[in-house]
């Protein structure tokens, strides 16, 4: 079975996730099917998906590159039928291994992100749909308008940055209990 | 903070990229002395006025093309290394 790093005996067990003004919440166990590489955009669509242009997402898929791509939450046969298909069709590049998932969402939502992000994320002038690879909580980051009930972001980044991550997010939110306190 | 606009995501801070220094013409590997290889591999011309430059947009892992005068640190574009190949 594979462990997490917020899992009990993982290498962040214990952090804490904010909740309150802002709420981050672990994604990182949903399934993510990564490729990489000449053939991967060939092969998405001969498996009958709608590959959007890079940065953009479209019913899941994540268009990262030219040839870059993850799947979330992809069918089980998946990987099964990439195993399967003749070359060139990229290479398996372990998104569901390498990288965490985490979502934000709460009443503070848009200002945490001004103040963790550099891109300019507000309604209006980023709209869903769009991908930002950038930086969010001082980590390289990929992230884009996942809306949940409210309004809400979710980000991509190097798994082994977990409770990094869920510091940055917790100082950078301080303020904002302060203000509800 | 300086900012340079990557051909893939558009503008953004500085500290979001990495430079990967001139671009080389690759030596013919038949023909070059272990002298020049070395040279190729370790030595930089840190030549004045406008040179093309590789870059790396570290979050998106993409690298590209500028064209940048390196006695006045303007940028003058930044483009996509596919249009090199396009052009040779």
């Amino acid at each position: 079975m594979r462990l997490y790093p917020l899992d009990p005996q993982g290498a962040a067990e214990g952090t804490p996730l904010i909740t309150g003004p802002v709420s981050l919440r672990d994604d990182s166990r949903t399934p993510r099917f990564g490729l990489k590489g000449r053939g991967t955009v060939s092969f998405l669509q001969a498996q009958g998906y709608e590959v959007p242009e890079v940065n953009r997402i479209a019913n899941g898929l994540l268009r990262l590159g030219r040839e870059e791509a993850v799947v979330l939450n992809h069918p089980e046969d998946l990987r099964t039928r990439w195993d399967a298909a003749a070359a060139p069709k990229g290479y398996y590049s372990w998104r569901e291994e390498t990288w965490a998932m985490m979502h934000l969402s709460g009443p503070h939502l848009f200002d945490l992100m001004a103040k963790i992000c550099p891109v300019n994320l507000a309604n209006g002038a980023f709209a869903q749909g769009e991908i930002a690879q950038t930086r969010v909580g001082y980590v390289e980051a990929i992230t884009w308008r996942d809306d949940r009930g409210g309004p809400g972001f979710s980000v991509l980044f190097d798994i082994a940055a977990t409770a990094f991550f869920a510091n940055a997010v917790a100082t950078a939110a301080g303020e904002f209990e302060r203000e509800t306190a | 903070m300086k900012i340079l606009t990557c051909p893939m995501n558009g503008p953004r801070n500085i500290n979001e990229f990495q430079s990967f220094g001139p671009l080389k013409a690759n030596p013919d590997p038949e023909t070059t002395s272990d002298q020049d290889w070395a040279r190729h591999l370790f030595r930089a011309d840190n030549t004045r006025g406008v040179i093309v430059e590789w870059w790396r947009h570290v979050p998106s892992n993409y690298f590209f093309l500028a064209e940048r005068n390196a006695t006045t640190n303007e940028v003058i574009r930044t483009f996509d290394p596919s249009e090199l190949e396009a052009a040779q």
